[in-house]
């Protein structure tokens, strides 16, 4: 950086020494705060869990709560971690947490699985991986066995009753894991960014069989009729035929975007939001793409049927009701959450729980399309 | 003839090379009309989203080192910027080298106006435009900005960030199909902070030798600027190591091989004697009046005998 000297007297007597200091104070506060700023943060995009009346959610950056259900409102039950313990830092959560009678399943953004008492909210065991944890964990409540996959790129699979690596675990791909474990029977199919798809034993960690997609894999897989649907970063979707262990659509459909959000397999047919702000109704027997619609803004959440309304919800927190069959609007308008939503929506009796990037959690008619923000009582 | 020929082309390319600044600025600013025109956010459109697409494309040319990816596409930035930056140490250099007369004509002119018009002669028989320092900055100023709002968006690391970066990245799949990008080079994970401390101390020690490069390099004309300087010598080191350990260990990478190349720029343009390497190492400037020159800063009288040693040539 130069210095520009000054050629007229007056003008440097006017810029005192303390002017200048001031002048560098400010310069340097403004770049800290630009720095702060726009140094991004993980704030997390787990989706709420409701299990018996309780509700577990993360509203707050690393940081999962519980209440119980009181008549119309919520009890306040627990934090995890407490206020003031700075020993355990999750930082965010990304995938939903895993809820048994016992014990909830998280997997936080620095890389650590934690299980945390139900009743009281403590620390049961944490289990530390090689990277942050982005993919929602998987559990099979057969063996009590809770399957972590990481950015590490290894897929760890840990007894639910004290945190403790099964033999023959972890599996490593070759490169990080984003998106859930999917179990089906004794079998774990693990999707990673390094284009393939694993079939796993889910009890030895032993490989079955791999097939090559190509691209990164990025969305959480979904397993319908022998058919798991993926997103790539190659902004195509897959479809693989368990069976023939091969990719089963001939041109699989390709959008502006990533598919990232899980797909919604209803029937015999996927509904794929894109991050091009596209939904995206395909066939599953074939890949052909039945209707599309278009939503305002990038859409990274995954679609929710709703009674006959699928429920779609936009990055900005613009909410749409759509005809399943025809892609076509049911509401008279679109409400708005007034903040970027990323996290899935959930069914909710016969409402949908929503939730917003900075806290806020509603309650959404699918009949009628109109949105009622839920206040939760403090901690 | 063939003199007069050189002479002609010299003085057409001595003129192109004034105006550059001004050329490309007038470029920007038709460029971002036409943006707007087309309905689309013209800082992103032309600054950002090109950035951090070629960023992108120096990881995959670079098999997906996105560390190597950072240094090389800041030294091919600094090398795109180099007749700006030149521009300014030059600029810098030559209002430097006219200081002492500068400073006789201060002294010499009690009447404000007279003074200034003494001064600004000065200036048009030097052929030194007191602002001419100011241009090629104002000009990179953007490019900075943007460089770094490119580099936050890429080395975020965290998916929300992954996000934000499909909505920059051109529909081309040799782009798309790279993310998510490479986040560990060297000790450093390039999405995190350094937690060692190695990359903090480095950029602080290469902000404090930069700095301290252009301002012994250049002569202050006052005290307060004199001041000011210290000040900065001090406070950027600073304030750039605290950022460092703060931010996305990629920016810090962006920043260390930017003042190594500044660096290297000044020694280019200074050459090996316009920098007294001497001052450049200590930590505090020798005392700014003497005995024999009382209130003439010491900075000034090493553009003095610059001028003499000139003159003698």
């Amino acid at each position: 950086m130069a210095t520009i000297p000054f050629p007229d007297t007056r003008v440097s007597r006017a810029w005192s020494r303390r002017r200048w200091l001031a002048l560098a104070f400010l310069a340097a506060s403004l770049a800290l705060a630009a720095a702060c700023a726009a140094a991004a943060s993980p704030r997390g995009w787990a989706p709420p869990v409701v299990s018996q009346d309780q509700l577990f959610v993360s509203l707050e950056a690393g940081r999962l709560s519980a209440y119980a259900r009181e008549g119309d409102g919520w009890r306040f039950l627990w934090r995890f971690p407490p206020q003031g313990n700075n020993n355990v830092r999750p930082q965010a959560f990304y995938g939903a947490p895993i809820v048994t009678d016992n014990a909830i399943y998280a997997g936080g953004y620095d890389g650590t699985v934690y299980a945390v008492d139900r009743a009281q909210g403590t620390l049961l065991w944490r289990f530390d991986t090689g990277g942050p944890i982005i993919a929602p964990l998987a559990f099979d409540p057969a063996s009590g066995t809770v399957y972590a996959a990481s950015d590490d790129g290894r897929v760890y699979a840990l007894d639910a009753g004290n945190g403790s690596l099964r033999p023959g675990w972890p599996f490593r791909t070759g490169e990080g894991i984003w998106a859930r474990p999917l179990l089906d029977g004794r079998t774990l199919y693990v999707a990673s960014l390094d284009g393939r798809l694993y079939a796993l034993d889910a009890t030895s960690g032993s490989r079955l069989w791999d097939v090559e997609v190509g691209a990164g894999l990025i969305s959480d897989p979904v397993l319908a009729g022998g058919t798991i649907v993926v997103g790539a970063a190659d902004r195509r979707l897959y479809a693989v035929d368990v069976a023939q262990r091969a990719l089963k659509w001939p041109a699989p459909p390709r959008a502006e975007n990533w598919f990232w959000a899980e797909p919604l397999v209803v029937g015999d047919t996927a509904y794929a939001p894109n991050l091009d702000g596209t939904v995206y109704a395909v066939a599953l027997n074939d890949g052909s793409v039945r209707w599309t619609f278009v939503a305002e803004n990038p859409v990274r959440a995954r679609p929710l049927l709703a009674g006959d309304v699928l429920v779609v919800v936009d990055r900005e927190g613009v909410v749409y009701g759509l005809d399943a069959a025809t892609g076509n609007e049911v509401w008279d308008s679109r409400p708005a959450l007034l903040d970027r939503a990323l996290a899935d929506p959930i069914p909710f009796g016969d409402r949908v729980l929503l939730t917003t990037q900075n806290g806020g959690l509603f309650l959404l008619d699918p009949g009628s399309g109109q949105v009622q923000r839920i206040t939760l009582p403090r901690p | 003839m063939s003199g007069s020929v050189q002479e002609t082309v010299a003085r057409a390319q001595g003129a192109l090379g004034r105006r550059l600044p001004a050329i490309l600025l007038g470029l920007i600013v038709v460029a971002i009309f036409a943006t707007v025109q087309a309905g689309r956010d013209p800082w992103h459109t032309l600054f950002v989203d090109p950035l951090i697409n070629f960023l992108v494309l120096f990881n995959n040319v670079l098999l997906g080192q996105f560390g190597l990816a950072i240094i090389l596409f800041t030294v091919f930035m600094r090398l795109l910027t180099l007749p700006l930056t030149v521009r300014q140490f030059q600029s810098t250099k030559a209002m430097s080298a006219i200081q002492p007369k500068v400073q006789e004509i201060q002294k010499k002119y009690k009447d404000p106006k007279r003074r200034q018009e003494e001064l600004m002669k000065l200036y048009r028989e030097a052929g030194v435009n007191p602002l001419g320092c100011l241009m090629p900055m104002l000009i990179q100023f953007p490019v900075w900005i943007a460089l770094y709002r490119a580099l936050i968006v890429l080395v975020g690391g965290v998916p929300e960030a992954v996000v934000d970066l499909s909505q920059h990245l051109y529909p081309w799949p040799y782009l798309y199909s790279a993310i998510p990008l490479e986040q560990h080079f060297l000790w450093l994970n390039l999405g995190r902070p350094d937690t060692t401390f190695v990359l903090p101390i480095l950029v602080g020690v290469t902000t404090y030798l930069q700095q301290k490069v252009s301002t012994t390099s250049s002569v202050a004309t006052s005290p307060e600027q004199q001041q000011m300087n210290q000040t900065l010598n001090l406070m950027m080191p600073l304030m750039f190591t605290w950022f460092t350990l703060a931010v996305p260990s990629g920016l810090g990478l962006y920043w260390l091989v930017s003042n190594v190349i500044s660096v290297g720029i000044s020694y280019f343009v200074y050459g090996r004697r316009g920098i007294d390497w001497r001052r450049v190492l200590l930590p505090f400037p020798e005392p700014a009046t003497t005995a024999r020159g009382a209130g003439k800063p010491t900075s000034a009288k090493r553009g003095e005998h610059e001028r003499r040693r000139r003159g003698k040539r």
